[in-house]
């Protein structure tokens, strides 16, 4: 049996009454690039965050080349020599790409003074090494993603770092730039370094990854080499069953006549002269590539950004949206895109995120009536299923299909007719998504119109009764989703 | 998403759960002991009533603060202002229209809130801009204070009504009462329930159709006024008035608030809050004082029990994240 750098056992992690692992193993043998999948939500990054000591776990054990470990913060891990790539980069932006290479371990000379010769010449070193080049001098707000990446893989490889763990490293990165990127973790592989290597494109793993584990709603699913597997049988194992039931069934719902016509919509340098119209009972999607304008729509029709010109037409009548006030009053409600940094106030309880909508209906003139309150928003939660120990808890105590479930409530309860949403399934697991879709099924045959955004097509294809596709601010088209409509025609118009 | 049961805490964990969170509760008792045990005067009725005439004209001070605390901003102009409004009472009373010299400060410490937070709402600001728009206006506040009254202290020759509201235990029912209906606003209105959402994620609120610059206005007008009564107690009180007497005092009501759990990040505390940090933060000095240690040192000491409130506020929270 080979030897594991890292032996992860039994991990079980907690959050209020919501088991985020249970009883999980992660083995990783030295050298080797292993892959952590599994949907979102599955607990890849918990773990990973329960390693470098974010998170306490409430049981298990970590070994590394078999000695037990725990590291109370990622410092300490770093010490230890594991390092971590997030998504949400550690670098300061207004310092150099040397200084965040060097970031908290600066060298100096005997009398204290800093030593940049010697760390630039550490550094030309290192990148050369790993076949890459870069000007140390430049500031790190001026690099690509990429590149920003690379400074911190350079940081970790040059603290002698045995296990590199990247965390979709590739997320936000072009073909050229992954290509890059995999060239540099082979030459790391090479070096006899061991990485953790987290991702969603299943292509990826068959690329570059030696052995994987599949996690799955926080338990271990199984760890197999990627020679041995196939990408179907991968996914069932992520998802949990076979995927023709990703999405309910399509039911008829009556559309009917128009509740919002959006003409000559244009934002300061983004939106250029959008019109389009939403009809009663309509779910209309709206495609495009992130950075497109779709969520800018979602903003200027729902009043969070100043519009250039544009006029807005609900139930027929003209209207001025010019503050989010002016939407709520006409009915309109927004489920934005960060759902913990704009879609709520997570600190809070759930009834609290819920009545914030609508307070005047639980209140008799000013005071509130906490009695009519509480029964209101239990009947929300009911309605919408959350699953909340209670109404009371705090909104980040659930987890992210739930806290998304919130938010979906909170303009139900105000009743909205037009609902906007934003990613309205970013970040939460299969089994939530489904519930959404259903969620979303059912506010249509009420009578509801629904304007939904999302970068999964998917989702889009499943859903839609009508798909817009956006790109660089423009309106490319708008269809009717029919039988004949294939997902490259739709990504033909994204990419413009 | 799989809901299964949570194992139990262990009862060493939820000790120290009751301690860590009412820790400054539970340092207040201890010394609350020691000094009673030391000084029998400290437990007296005479002591009691002492301790609530220091703490009702910061008390107040306090109250108002926490509304802008609440809201996730500062105000570091309420000593100055509250200098500059006792000197307006003063004068007025002084000229022998006692009730007017008692409302008009208030409405013009009411409208200078306003100002203060039409700026900070007009630049969508919150800790940092408030930071600078209030020291800013700390500085023009207490300019104007010492121009008005050329530097010099200044008698009150009034008789009536305004004498009275600040003698004896008035200011420490005006304290009470205050925490009491600003208690009502926060939690019982529709108000305070978005104050508090605003101060808690201002994106979120205004995304949830709430004029969030309203609140911002609102949460310094409120300071306003509520500074504008504790600047018309404290001359009533000491029968004079003065252009730098309530310098610092806006550091001691913003210590009061933090010392008792109101956090500075915004969306978290409440009145209830305030009130412990005042009596923590009175009786701390009472007890320095029957312990006859004189005021330099008194300030080391409040100094680190603030500085430790704060710790303890932050290590807590790290804590309970760490276990979820």
């Amino acid at each position: 049996m080979q030897e594991h750098i890292l032996s992860m056992r039994g991990i079980t992690k907690a959050f209020g009454s919501t088991v985020a692992l249970d009883n999980v193993d992660l083995n990783v043998r030295a050298g080797e690039i292993h892959a952590l999948l599994g949907e979102n939500g599955a607990g890849k990054s918990t773990l990973m965050k329960i390693l470098n000591g974010v998170y306490a776990a409430d049981k298990g054990e970590i070994l590394i080349n078999g000695v037990p470990t725990v590291f109370r913060n990622i410092r300490e891990a770093m010490a230890g020599g594991i390092s971590f790539v997030f998504q949400e980069l550690n670098l300061v932006l207004s310092l150099s790409t040397l200084e965040n290479a060097f970031l908290g371990r600066l060298k100096s000379d005997s009398r204290g003074i800093i030593d940049w010769k010697s760390m630039t010449a550490e550094f030309n070193g290192f990148m050369k090494s790993i076949d890459f080049e870069m000007d140390p001098g430049r500031l790190v707000s001026e690099l690509s993603i990429a590149e920003k990446q690379m400074v911190e893989i350079a940081r970790a490889l040059m603290l002698d770092s045995k296990i590199i763990v990247m965390d979709e490293p590739t997320a936000t990165l072009s073909s050229e730039e992954i290509h890059k990127l995999f060239n540099i973790i082979r030459i790391l592989k090479n070096k006899g370094i061991t990485i953790i290597y987290i991702s969603h494109r299943l292509e990826e793993i068959f690329q570059i990854c030696d052995r994987l584990t599949v996690l799955r709603d926080g338990k271990n699913i199984c760890t197999l080499d990627v020679a041995e597997t196939t990408k179907p049988y991968l996914i069932e194992q992520m998802v949990g069953r076979s995927m023709d039931y990703e999405f309910p069934e399509r039911e008829a719902h009556p559309i009917g006549e128009p509740v919002l016509d959006v003409k000559n919509l244009f934002t300061p340098g983004f939106l250029q002269g959008i019109n389009f119209t939403l009809y009663r009972g309509e779910i209309l999607g709206i495609a495009g590539l992130v950075g497109s304008g779709r969520s800018e729509i979602a903003r200027a029709v729902f009043g969070a950004d100043k519009i250039e010109k544009g006029d807005f037409w609900v139930d027929g009548k003209k209207v001025s949206i010019r503050s989010t006030m002016n939407a709520k009053a006409l009915s309109i409600g927004l489920v934005p895109e960060d759902r913990k940094d704009e879609g709520s106030s997570i600190e809070l309880s759930v009834m609290k995120n819920i009545t914030i909508t609508n307070l005047d209906k639980v209140s008799r003139g000013i005071v509130l009536n906490r009695r009519k309150e509480v029964r209101e928003a239990k009947r929300m939660v009911q309605e919408l299923g959350v699953k909340t120990p209670s109404i009371h808890h705090r909104l980040d105590q659930l987890s992210g299909g739930n806290q998304q479930k919130v938010v979906l409530a909170k303009w139900l309860y105000n009743d909205a007719d037009i609902l906007i949403l934003d990613e309205p399934t970013r970040g939460i697991d299969v089994g939530a998504k489904y519930e959404i879709y259903l969620l979303i099924y059912e506010m249509v045959k009420r009578g509801k119109s629904v304007i939904m955004i999302s970068s999964e097509l998917p989702e889009i294809f499943a859903l839609s009764d009508r798909i817009m596709v956006m790109y660089e601010g423009c309106l490319q088209t708008c269809v009717e989703n029919h039988e004949g409509l294939k997902p490259e025609d739709i990504m033909g118009f994204a990419l413009g | 998403m799989e809901v299964a049961a949570r194992p139990k805490d262990s009862i060493k964990n939820r000790i120290v759960d009751i301690l860590s969170n009412n820790a400054i509760l539970f340092l207040m008792l201890l010394l609350v002991s020691v000094v009673a045990i030391l000084y029998p005067r400290f437990l007296t009725l005479a002591n009691f009533n002492n301790i609530l005439n220091q703490i009702s004209v910061i008390g107040c001070l306090a109250c108002g603060m926490t509304f802008v605390l609440l809201i996730g901003c500062i105000d570091l102009s309420v000593g100055s202002m509250m200098s500059l409004i006792g000197i307006m009472a003063v004068t007025v009373a002084n000229g022998g229209r006692e009730w007017l010299a008692i409302i008009l400060p208030i409405l013009a410490a009411g409208a200078i809130g306003l100002i203060k937070g039409g700026i900070i709402a007009g630049v969508n600001g919150r800790l940092g801009e408030s930071f600078i728009t209030t020291y800013g206006a700390q500085s023009v506040l207490a300019a104007l204070a010492l121009i008005i009254q050329g530097g010099l202290f200044m008698m009150v020759t009034a008789t009536g009504i305004f004498t009275r509201i600040g003698k004896g235990a008035n200011p420490a029912y005006v304290f009470f009462a205050l925490i009491v209906i600003c208690q009502f606003i926060l939690t019982k209105t529709s108000f305070g329930r978005k104050l508090l959402f605003v101060g808690s994620n201002p994106k979120a609120a205004r995304l949830s159709g709430v004029n969030i610059k309203f609140y911002f206005l609102m949460a310094f007008m409120m300071c306003g006024l509520i500074s504008g009564i504790a600047g018309v107690l404290l001359p009533s009180r000491v029968m004079s008035a003065n252009p730098t007497a309530g310098t610092n005092y806006e550091l001691e009501a913003i210590a009061a608030c933090v010392v008792g759990g109101v956090s500075m990040k915004g969306g978290s505390g409440s009145f209830v809050n305030t009130l412990i940090g005042v009596i923590v933060i009175g009786v701390l000095s009472n007890s320095m004082n029957l312990l006859g240690l004189s005021s330099y040192p008194q300030m080391i000491v409040k100094g680190f029990v603030i500085a430790l409130a704060f710790a303890l506020d932050v290590v807590n929270k790290r804590r309970q994240m760490q276990r979820g």
